[in-house]
């Protein structure tokens, strides 16, 4: 089976003073359907980066990123954006003047879902991730961080995207709620079989997952936690 | 969900906000459509005032050009002055244009009354001796020259000269000479003439040339006039201008006293125009396709009265023009800076809608449509409430421009004087009365509703299109990193 995501010779950097800061330097990575993984390293390493550049919110300064094995940029940034991945982000980003449904339901409307019947899907979507219909029904800035997060989730699965990424999703919630979330995220993965990935801190996450992504001063090992004492 | 759909949650969410441009909008909106409505109103008002009183055009010698031709002929000698009349029949040929709606063609002179008295001033009766007569009765005054006791004053019609217009002088007996009598030899005399002479309707007077007395006419009198009119100054000095002397008779009839050469010739004709908008180009067209001699004689435009009329609401008009302009383009300043003021609030909504794959040019649509659900209700209570509004600040202008118009009118030596200083000079103020527009009726029409709706919805997409420009050329990753 094919990678659904791949970076093939990325390098990302910024200038700063006349001076070239390297983020990332000739990244050589693959994500495949069904797995979950986590991109760890210290701060500063380029974890946002790394997501931003497989979420297509940012592009590449040298190398290609395929999808299914097409060049993203060839697909476009927003068009990749639209239709084949879906974010998660720290704060949550929700629209704060929508209840939960309205935020899920501006999501399925942006990209294009085919559901017949969306209320219900994103109903049965919130659901899925805790959310009762009244809670659904009410304005975010109503429902907690962890509900404002399962929110979140929810939208990035109702817009039924095989590749799901997170950046540090659970880093504004206490530990037991943010135990539910990743529990949530993998079964995102491994039931759903999709691809996902998320930026974390926090290493008993990195090692609940399938491989860690390590950055560090612009290169990256990855680790297979299923057998931790290989480095791919 | 749409962009449309967003917008209107997003306008609920946001109540204040909303109220605030509704509040500015609606505002803006009142201005510009009292603008627009004062515009119609007097527009509206100057088109029955220019229909009302219409305007004349003068045709007659010009006589500068004359001067310039007879200083060329006599060059080196004395300049001598020598009437130039107008043959008949050039100006008969402009009495069918279209503009025209009336014509009157002048012819006058002065005779020697033959077998009745004119009226004498009383001053030359009791102090001074009568101007020297001489063998054949005839008046010398000024240095020997004949000048005659009667004045005659031809015209085609005399119900359009200026004494019967403005009523200083009425036809009490018989009737006013028209066309009609072109060619005859009839009159109308003033009934203290005609009473102290013992004339009467039907009866004959006789009027001799003063400088030929070869040349005699016998008019016919077809009517008795009274008049109020003090006369000029100089009635004191020549028997002929005292009004009651004055005989009003056919043109041809003037023209045929005057002597050889006089014959189908007038001093001056003058055509009544239904519309002033019509004057330039009546003029232009007789320039341009008559064959009158304009060498020799000109056309002199008279809208003097129109423009006193309509000048207050002509200012109140260009006034609420540069209102319309003036609040439009403040209106969209103000609402844009609102507007980019909201947008740059909105950027993480916007990054937010970007990482979904929303496209730019919906985000741009989203907050035109808020703007115009805004403008929407805002035009609503303008229509509403514009009304009311328009008549005030109209008539609240027109009385301005009335009350500076009044101060300009008033000369200075009169300024403080309330009426006191009014007395019979004022007849002899250049400025002539004239009854000012001096309200207006302003009501918003369907076409003032429509300019306005465009105007809004010019303002509305201009004030959120151009603030959204700036943050839409944005990131999402940048939005969303400074958000973070």
């Amino acid at each position: 089976m094919g990678a659904l995501l791949e970076f093939t010779d990325i390098s990302y950097w910024y200038k700063q003073d006349n001076k070239q800061h390297d983020i990332l330097k000739n990244i050589n990575v693959s994500f495949n359907k069904g797995s979950f993984y986590t991109i760890t390293g210290p701060s500063g390493s380029g974890k946002t980066t790394f997501l931003a550049l497989a979420s297509a919110l940012d592009a590449p300064k040298e190398g290609t990123i395929y999808y299914e094995g097409k060049d993203i940029n060839k697909i476009g940034l927003t068009k990749f954006r639209n239709k084949y991945v879906s974010i998660v982000f720290q704060s949550y980003n929700l629209l704060p003047y929508m209840t939960g449904l309205q935020n899920v339901l501006t999501a399925m409307e942006i990209t294009g879902s085919k559901q017949k019947n969306k209320k219900e899907f994103a109903l049965k979507m919130l659901e899925q991730v805790g959310i009762t219909e009244t809670q659904a029904r009410q304005k975010v800035l109503t429902l907690s961080g962890g509900q404002q997060q399962r929110v979140s989730i929810a939208r990035a699965l109702s817009c039924e995207s095989d590749l799901i990424v997170a950046d540090e999703p659970t880093g504004n919630l206490d530990e037991d709620t943010a135990a539910e979330i990743i529990l949530l995220l993998k079964n995102v993965a491994q039931n759903e079989g999709k691809c996902v990935i998320v930026v974390t801190h926090d290493l008993n996450i990195a090692k609940s997952s399938d491989r860690t992504v390590r950055l560090s001063k612009g290169t990256i090992t990855v680790i297979d936690n299923k057998q931790p004492s290989i480095s791919i | 969900m749409n962009f449309f759909k967003r917008a209107v949650l997003s306008v609920k969410a946001r109540k204040g906000k909303s109220i605030l441009q509704i509040f500015v909008f609606t505002v803006i909106c009142v201005f510009v459509l009292a603008g627009l409505s004062i515009q119609s109103a007097a527009e509206k008002s100057g088109e029955l005032a220019r229909k009302k009183l219409g305007a004349d055009v003068t045709l007659q010698v010009d006589m500068e050009k004359v001067r310039e031709q007879q200083q060329q002929v006599n060059e080196g000698g004395r300049s001598r002055f020598e009437a130039v009349p107008i043959p008949v029949e050039s100006a008969e040929e402009l009495t069918a244009y279209h503009e025209i709606i009336g014509y009157n063609f002048y012819s006058s002179t002065t005779g020697t009354a033959s077998g009745f008295n004119p009226i004498e001033n009383e001053a030359a009766d009791t102090e001074t001796e009568e101007p020297t007569a001489d063998s054949s009765g005839r008046n010398m005054q000024g240095g020997g020259m004949a000048q005659g006791d009667v004045s005659l004053q031809g015209a085609a019609f005399t119900d359009s000269i200026s004494e019967f217009v403005d009523q200083t002088s009425i036809i009490i007996e018989g009737e006013h000479l028209t066309a009609e009598d072109t060619g005859t030899n009839v009159t109308l005399i003033e009934q203290t003439l005609a009473e102290e002479n013992g004339l009467k309707l039907g009866d004959t007077i006789t009027v001799t040339n003063p400088r030929d007395d070869s040349l005699t006419i016998d008019l016919e009198i077809a009517g008795i006039y009274k008049t109020t009119s003090m006369g000029p100054e100089q009635a004191m000095n020549f028997t002929a201008l005292i009004p009651y002397n004055k005989l009003y008779v056919p043109y041809t009839a003037a023209s045929s006293l005057k002597g050889e050469g006089s014959e189908n010739t007038i001093d001056s004709a003058i055509y009544y125009i239904d519309d002033p908008a019509d004057m330039q180009s009546f003029i232009d067209t007789a320039k341009a396709s008559s064959t009158i001699d304009f060498e020799m004689f000109k056309l002199d435009a008279d809208d003097q009265l129109y423009q006193q009329m309509v000048g207050p609401i002509d200012n109140v008009a260009a006034f609420s023009k540069n209102i319309v302009y003036l609040v439009s383009i403040a209106g969209a300043v103000i609402l844009g800076l609102i507007v980019m003021m909201s947008i740059r609030e909105r950027k993480y909504e916007m990054g937010v809608l970007l990482s979904l794959g929303e496209k730019r040019w919906k985000l741009s649509g989203q907050f035109v449509t808020e703007i115009l659900m805004v403008a929407v209700l805002s035009l609503g209570l303008a229509t509403v409430t514009g009304n009311v509004i328009a008549d005030q600040i109209g008539n609240q202008l027109l009385n301005q421009e009335l009350a500076s118009v009044d101060a300009l009118n008033t000369p200075d030596s009169f300024r403080g004087r309330g009426m006191e200083g009014f007395g019979p000079g004022m007849q002899q103020m250049q400025t002539q009365p004239v009854e000012t527009i001096e309200e207006l009726n302003v009501t918003v029409t369907g076409n003032d509703l429509s300019r306005l709706s465009l105007i809004g919805l010019l303002i509305a997409i201009i004030s959120a299109l151009l603030p959204s420009l700036s943050v839409l050329r944005l990131q999402p990753k940048t939005i969303l990193s400074r958000q973070d």
